[in-house]
C-alpha cells in the first residue's frame, strides 16, 4: 500500500519541460497495486503532462529533463518504442475526459474494443467478439450483443465513457490512468462511472491513477492524494487525514473555496473564501510558486522553493510555515 | 407579490425542428424573477436550461407562450422595437475563451455594445468603460489589450463587464463559473454577489452545479427534459426536496468528507431527450415510479408555501 512496499508505479523526481517553460518540476509519487491515487490540481498544473509521461505519449516538443518512472520494476523512460507499444493498452491504459474525441466515429464500438484485444493477443475474430460482449456487460452496458455494432454517436456521454473503460480494461492492465474521466459528464452519471471504475479496480486488482480537479471525487473514490500546483507536488497524504487536516496553504485554500452542498453557506450571509490572484501570479519569480497568493507567506518563502518534507506516516508537505506552525501547536499541547 | 416582477414567463415553449423531427427543448415553462432576486436554474446537460435562458433573451425564438420584461410583452417584438428592451437584459456565457473575439481589444468588445445602442459620445463611452473595467476588478490598462493577454478568470471578468456596460436590470448567467478553476470560481461568484448588491441586478443563474446554485440563488428551479419539476426557495429546497429527481441530484454530489459513506447511485441511466414519453418524463429513471406515473403526467402543484413539485408522490 505505502511507498515503502515495492510499488507498482514509482515516479522519481520527474521533470518535464516544454520550450520556454517547465511543466513538471521534480515530481515524485508511487502507486501500489490495486490502489487509487488521486492527482489533484487546477488546469495547467502539470497533472496531465505527468500522466502522459507515464504513458510515454508526450507531444514531440516536450522533453523529460530528469527522473525515472519505474513501472513493475522497469524504467519506462528507457523502454524502446516497440516495448512501449507492447505495454500500452496491455499493462497500462488511459481514459480521457472527452470520450467522443477518443473514439473513432466511423468504426463500431465493438470493432474498436476488439482491435485492442487482437493487437495484444492472438485470438480469432469470433473469440474477440465474444470477449467484447463480455466486456460491454462488465461495464454495465445493457444489451451488449446489440450494442456491439453501434457507433459512438448512437451512445450517450456516459455510455461512451463506459466504452472507453471497456477498451481500457480489455487486456486487464495493472494500471489504469483516468484523466478527468467524469468532468464532461453530469453529476448523476459521474457517480455511476466512478463506482464502475472502483468496482473494476477491486475485481481486476488494478491500480488507478485518478486525475481530477474535483475534491469531492477525491474524498469519495481515492485511497491517497497528491496535490499539484504550478508543476510541483505540494502535498501528499492518505485521503482521510488530508480532508481532516489539509496542511499546505494551497490545499487549505482549495477546500475552503469549494462551495459545499451540505453546508449552509449562502451569499446573503457570507462571502466565499477566495484564493487571490491566479497561477500566473508567480511567473518569473523565485521561491515558492504559491507565495504570491498565500495568506501565510513569509519573506524567506520567496527565496527558495520549499522542498517536499515527509512528516508522520504518508504525509509530505512542501511548506515550512505550516509544518512549523503545526509542530508548535503539538508541542504547546504537550506542555499543557 | 404585489409588485410587478421584472421578468415573467408564461407557458413558454421552444422547439427545434430538423426535417420531420421536433425536439421540445422547452416544453411549457412558467416562472418569474422579482427585482433584485437571483433565480437558480439547475438540471443535467440537455434538459433545456440553456435554451430557456436564450429564449428569455430572445436569442432563440419562442414557439409558444409569453415573455414579459417589466410588464411589457417582448415575445414577438421586431428587432427595432426590441432594442430598448435588449439593453435591460444581458447574458454572461460559460466559456470566456470562446465568447470573446480574439482580434478585438477590450475597448472594442465593450464599446460595440454602447455604439449599437447609441449611448454617449466617444469620451463618455470611454469613461463608462473605464468605470466598468475598474468595477469588475480588471487592471486599469485593460481596455487596450486583447483577450489572449488575460487569464481565464480575468476573461470571465471581461464577459461580465460586457454584460454590465449597458446597465441592464436582468442578467442571464449561463454556467458562468463551470469552465473556471475552483480557486477562481469563488472570486467570480463573490464579484457577482457584489455587483448584484451595488447595482440592484437580478440574475437568472443557470448551472448544473448544485453546490454553486445553493450558495448563489434565492429561489431554485429544477428542470428535467424541458419542464420545471420542482421550484422552491433555496432554504426549503435543500431542507425538504420533494421531487425524486431533485433528491437524486443532491445525493449524487460527492461529499468532501471521506468518512461520509456514499450510497449506491440513486438513479440509473441518463437523460435522453429523444425518448418518446407518456406520463411522467422522469418515470423511466425514477426509483419510486408506479404504473400511474407511466400513464399520467403529474402537474406542477403546490406542496408548501412557495414550494411546487411535479410528482404524484411529492
Amino acid at each position: 500500500m505505502s511507498d515503502r512496499a515495492t510499488p507498482l508505479l514509482s515516479i522519481e523526481t520527474l521533470s518535464v519541460a516544454f520550450p520556454g517553460h517547465v511543466a513538471v518540476h521534480e515530481a515524485s509519487f508511487a502507486i501500489g497495486a490495486a490502489e487509487t491515487l488521486a492527482l489533484v490540481g487546477e488546469s495547467g498544473c502539470g497533472k496531465s503532462v505527468t500522466a502522459f509521461s507515464v504513458m510515454r505519449l508526450l507531444p514531440p516538443n516536450a522533453r523529460i529533463v530528469s527522473g525515472r518512472i519505474l513501472f513493475d520494476g522497469r524504467d519506462i523512460l528507457v523502454a524502446s518504442p516497440a516495448e512501449m507499444r507492447a505495454i500500452r493498452g496491455k499493462q497500462m491504459s488511459l481514459i480521457q475526459q472527452e470520450p467522443m474525441s477518443s473514439l473513432n466515429p466511423v468504426m463500431s464500438i465493438g470493432v474498436q474494443i476488439a482491435e485492442v484485444i487482437r493487437r495484444h493477443e492472438t485470438v480469432s475474430r469470433k473469440a474477440a467478439r465474444a470477449r467484447v460482449v463480455e466486456l460491454l456487460d462488465l461495464v454495465s452496458i445493457p444489451e451488449p450483443h446489440r450494442r456491439f455494432d453501434d457507433y459512438p454517436h448512437n451512445l450517450s456521454g456516459g455510455m461512451r465513457q463506459r466504452v472507453m473503460i471497456a477498451m481500457a480494461v480489455a487486456c486487464r492492465p495493472k494500471l489504469l490512468i483516468a484523466d478527468e474521466p467524469t468532468t464532461a459528464l453530469d453529476v448523476t452519471t459521474q457517480a455511476q462511472v466512478l463506482d464502475l471504475l472502483d468496482g473494476l479496480r477491486r475485481q481486476l486488482g488494478m491500480a488507478v491513477l485518478l486525475i481530477t480537479h474535483d475534491l469531492g471525487v477525491v474524498a469519495q473514490w481515492a485511497d491517497r492524494v497528491a496535490v499539484m500546483y504550478a508543476g510541483r507536488i505540494v502535498e501528499k497524504s492518505a485521503v482521510q487525514p488530508f480532508f481532516a487536516r489539509p496542511m499546505h496553504p494551497y490545499s487549505r485554500g482549495l477546500l475552503g473555496a469549494r462551495v459545499e452542498v451540505e453546508d449552509d453557506q449562502h451569499y446573503a450571509t457570507g462571502r466565499l473564501v477566495e484564493i487571490p490572484g491566479s497561477v500566473g501570479s508567480a511567473a518569473g519569480e523565485a521561491g515558492c510558486p504559491f507565495a504570491p497568493r498565500c495568506p501565510l507567506v513569509r519573506p524567506d518563502c520567496r527565496r527558495a522553493v520549499p522542498p517536499l518534507r515527509r512528516l508522520d506516516g504518508e504525509r509530505a508537505v512542501a511548506c515550512p510555515v505550516t509544518v512549523a506552525a503545526d509542530l508548535v501547536t503539538t508541542v504547546g499541547q504537550e506542555v499543557r | 407579490m404585489s409588485e410587478q416582477p421584472l421578468l415573467s414567463v408564461r407557458n413558454l415553449h421552444t422547439r427545434y425542428t430538423s426535417g420531420k423531427h421536433v425536439l421540445r427543448a422547452v416544453d411549457g415553462v412558467s416562472f418569474e424573477v422579482a427585482r433584485g432576486e437571483t433565480v437558480g436554474l439547475v438540471g443535467e446537460s440537455g434538459c433545456g436550461k440553456s435554451t430557456l435562458g436564450k429564449t428569455v433573451l430572445r436569442l432563440v425564438p419562442a414557439s409558444e407562450g409569453e415573455i414579459r420584461l417589466d410588464g411589457a410583452d417582448i415575445t414577438r417584438l421586431g428587432e427595432r422595437a426590441l432594442a430598448p428592451h435588449r439593453r435591460r437584459m444581458q447574458m454572461i456565457f460559460q466559456d470566456p475563451f470562446g465568447s470573446l473575439n480574439p482580434r478585438q481589444t477590450i475597448h472594442t468588445v465593450l464599446g460595440t455594445a454602447l455604439k449599437v445602442h447609441r449611448l454617449g459620445d466617444r469620451a463618455e463611452r470611454r469613461r463608462c468603460m473605464e468605470e466598468i473595467v475598474a468595477r469588475v476588478g480588471l487592471p486599469a490598462d485593460s481596455l487596450d489589450r486583447y483577450p489572449h493577454e488575460f487569464s481565464g478568470g480575468q476573461r470571465q471578468r471581461i464577459g461580465i463587464a460586457r454584460a454590465l456596460v449597458l446597465r441592464p436590470a436582468l442578467i442571464v448567467c449561463d454556467e458562468p463559473v463551470s469552465a473556471l478553476d475552483v480557486s477562481i470560481q469563488a472570486q467570480i461568484l463573490n464579484l457577482l454577489v457584489d455587483l448584484k448588491r451595488d447595482l440592484g441586478l437580478s440574475y437568472l443563474f443557470i448551472s448544473h452545479d448544485l453546490s454553486v446554485v445553493r450558495y448563489f440563488a434565492d429561489r431554485v428551479l429544477v428542470m428535467y427534459l424541458g419542464r420545471i419539476v420542482e421550484s422552491a426557495s433555496h432554504a426549503t429546497l435543500w431542507r425538504d426536496p420533494r421531487h425524486p429527481y431533485t433528491r437524486a441530484l443532491f445525493a449524487a454530489v460527492p461529499s468532501t468528507d471521506p468518512t461520509h459513506r456514499r450510497g449506491p447511485p440513486p438513479i440509473k441511466g441518463e437523460l435522453a431527450a429523444t425518448e418518446i414519453v407518456s406520463g411522467c418524463r422522469f418515470s423511466s429513471r425514477c426509483p419510486i415510479a408506479t404504473d400511474r406515473c407511466r400513464v399520467e403526467e403529474p402537474a406542477l402543484r403546490s406542496v408548501g408555501e412557495g414550494h411546487h413539485a411535479a410528482c404524484h408522490f411529492a
